[in-house]
């Protein structure tokens, strides 16, 4: 269970201090498949980071019950002078679980049986990500946090993180941060949206899209970026 | 995989466990990428007390203290190095590990104490080598109270630990300070007593260098190796509050840092 209680969290900018979330008071429990729908840019990282403990808001309190994962598919804390199976290791023994049975489970789950004691800078970066995710499963966790990466790969690929992350979900709650609507849809049953730096729930998320496309609309001060349009000409 | 999806939720690495992790993934990572790796970390301080001996010879200078010179300088560098590479070490650490606070309960505390604690055992090791090298190879006496060398040690230690905590942590508040930190500590090579003691200065620099805590360390860990040798500048007492007055501040600023959201690098 994670709990927001009056949460604030400010951007500093050289333009100024942005507000990216303001008095937020919301409980996310282990039963729950969360999905919040936010705008690029609108503080989705910042808010993650928060779920998961690295940051602390401005103000306001967060309570956190059971191990809660770091943002799945972080990759941050590999390092590429190390080899993927040394990586896992070292990792492993820091959030407290057995490196060998991390280790085969990465191989069983991404492949990299051959490769696993080469270094990762030798990797691709889509070897990388097939890494980092699988490790961010391989933990048991009370809730699992996505910012925007729920699956890696091709389609097979995301099949099969797809399953993995549902088992994992059997036990535990899941807070999903995005831009695209139809992840959330695919992977949550409770759903909020984060218009004006306030989180309002929404009972589906086609109310969630319509509110955020009418609140661009009301807020011309406000800059679509490239991404947002691409997404608003997809609706 | 089915035994790590059927694991017990909810337990973290306790806290050994995790500090234990820091520290080998650092000694991992520090050197990585080059031929020789982590022997640089036992290398540099030789490589110190050699070209140093060398000058020693060049100069035609002779330790003031009727001694090798090899082991009068190792006596001199060796709390140096220990002190200055810990403070080192704990500024680097929350820049280069910080993405290890994703990974969750590790906190800066934390990292900085895994760094310390690594910079202590690679001393160690370094400490133990080049005696008994020095002692095989020049056939020198070894230490007449190995206590008090080791005191000295520790005490270079906690004024690292203690200003190295200081300076880590106002690094994170300002980018300025953090970059003067190697400037205001450039001094000390010069006036710690590594080339010379402090029984061959006068009283006026005697009086203003006693403030130098690790002149004391320095001092502490001659007079536990010479027998006999006794120093006007080596009190136990000073640096060790030096030490713990510096690390309170640390606490303290942390708080306001914090608190106030100050960090330069948000975490």
């Amino acid at each position: 269970m994670i709990a927001f209680q009056d949460v604030t969290r400010l951007q500093r900018t050289d333009s100024g201090t942005l507000v990216l979330l303001s008095n937020a008071t919301e409980q996310f429990k282990r039963n729950e498949r969360v999905g919040i729908l936010a705008a690029p840019g609108t503080g989705k990282s910042s808010i993650a980071r928060m779920l998961a403990g690295v940051e602390k808001p401005d103000s306001g309190r967060i309570f956190r019950q059971g191990k809660v994962s770091w943002p799945i598919g972080f990759a941050g804390g590999f390092h590429p002078e190390l080899s993927a199976a040394e990586n896992i290791t070292y990792l492993s023994n820091l959030v407290g679980q057995d490196p060998i049975e991390a280790i085969s489970f990465c191989i069983e789950f991404a492949g990299f049986a051959d490769s696993i004691r080469q270094k990762l800078k030798t990797f691709s970066p889509g070897q990388r990500a097939a890494i980092a995710y699988s490790f961010s499963l391989s933990v048991a966790c009370d809730m699992y946090i996505a910012d925007e990466v729920i699956g890696i790969g091709d389609p097979e690929m995301r099949l099969r993180c797809r399953a993995m992350l549902d088992r994992r979900l059997e036990k535990a709650g899941l807070v999903f941060l995005s831009k695209n609507p139809t992840q959330l849809k695919n992977h949550c049953t409770r759903f909020f949206v984060l218009i004006d730096s306030k989180l309002v729930p929404c009972e589906d998320m086609d109310v969630g899209v319509a509110a955020l496309a009418l609140a661009k609309k009301r807020n011309p001060t406000q800059p679509l970026t490239a991404e947002t349009r691409i997404e608003a000409s997809h609706e | 995989m089915q035994s790590t999806l059927d694991q017990t939720f909810g337990t973290n690495a306790a806290f050994h466990q995790r500090i234990g992790a820091l520290i080998r993934r650092d000694r991992a990572t520090r050197f990585s990428g080059g031929a020789i790796g982590y022997i640089w970390a036992y290398l540099t301080p030789v490589a110190f007390i050699f070209m140093i001996v060398v000058s020693f010879w060049m100069l035609q200078r002779r330790p003031p203290i009727n001694v090798a010179t090899e082991l009068f300088v190792a006596t001199g560098i060796l709390p140096y190095v220990l002190f200055r590479q810990t403070i080192s070490a704990m500024v680097r650490t929350v820049i280069s590990n910080r993405y290890m606070l994703y990974f969750q309960p590790v906190s800066i505390s934390e990292l900085l104490l895994a760094s310390a604690l690594l910079e202590l055992l690679n001393l160690i090791v370094t400490v133990v080598l080049i005696f008994s090298l020095i002692m095989i190879i020049f056939d020198s006496n070894g230490p007449a109270d190995t206590l008090g060398v080791i005191t000295g040690f520790v005490i270079a230690w906690a004024i690292g630990v203690g200003f190295g905590r200081f300076v880590s942590t106002l690094g994170q508040w300002s980018d300025t300070l953090a970059r003067m930190i190697p400037l205001v500590l450039r001094p000390m090579f010069w006036i710690s007593g590594i080339f010379f003691t402090a029984t061959e200065l006068p009283n006026s620099a005697i009086n203003i260098l006693w403030y130098n805590p690790l002149f004391h360390a320095i001092e502490l860990v001659r007079e536990g190796f010479f027998l006999g040798y006794e120093s006007p500048i080596s009190s136990i007492w000073y640096p060790s509050a030096f030490a713990l007055v510096f690390y309170l501040a640390s606490l303290v600023i942390e708080r306001f840092v914090v608190d106030t959201r100050r960090a330069r690098h948000r975490i």
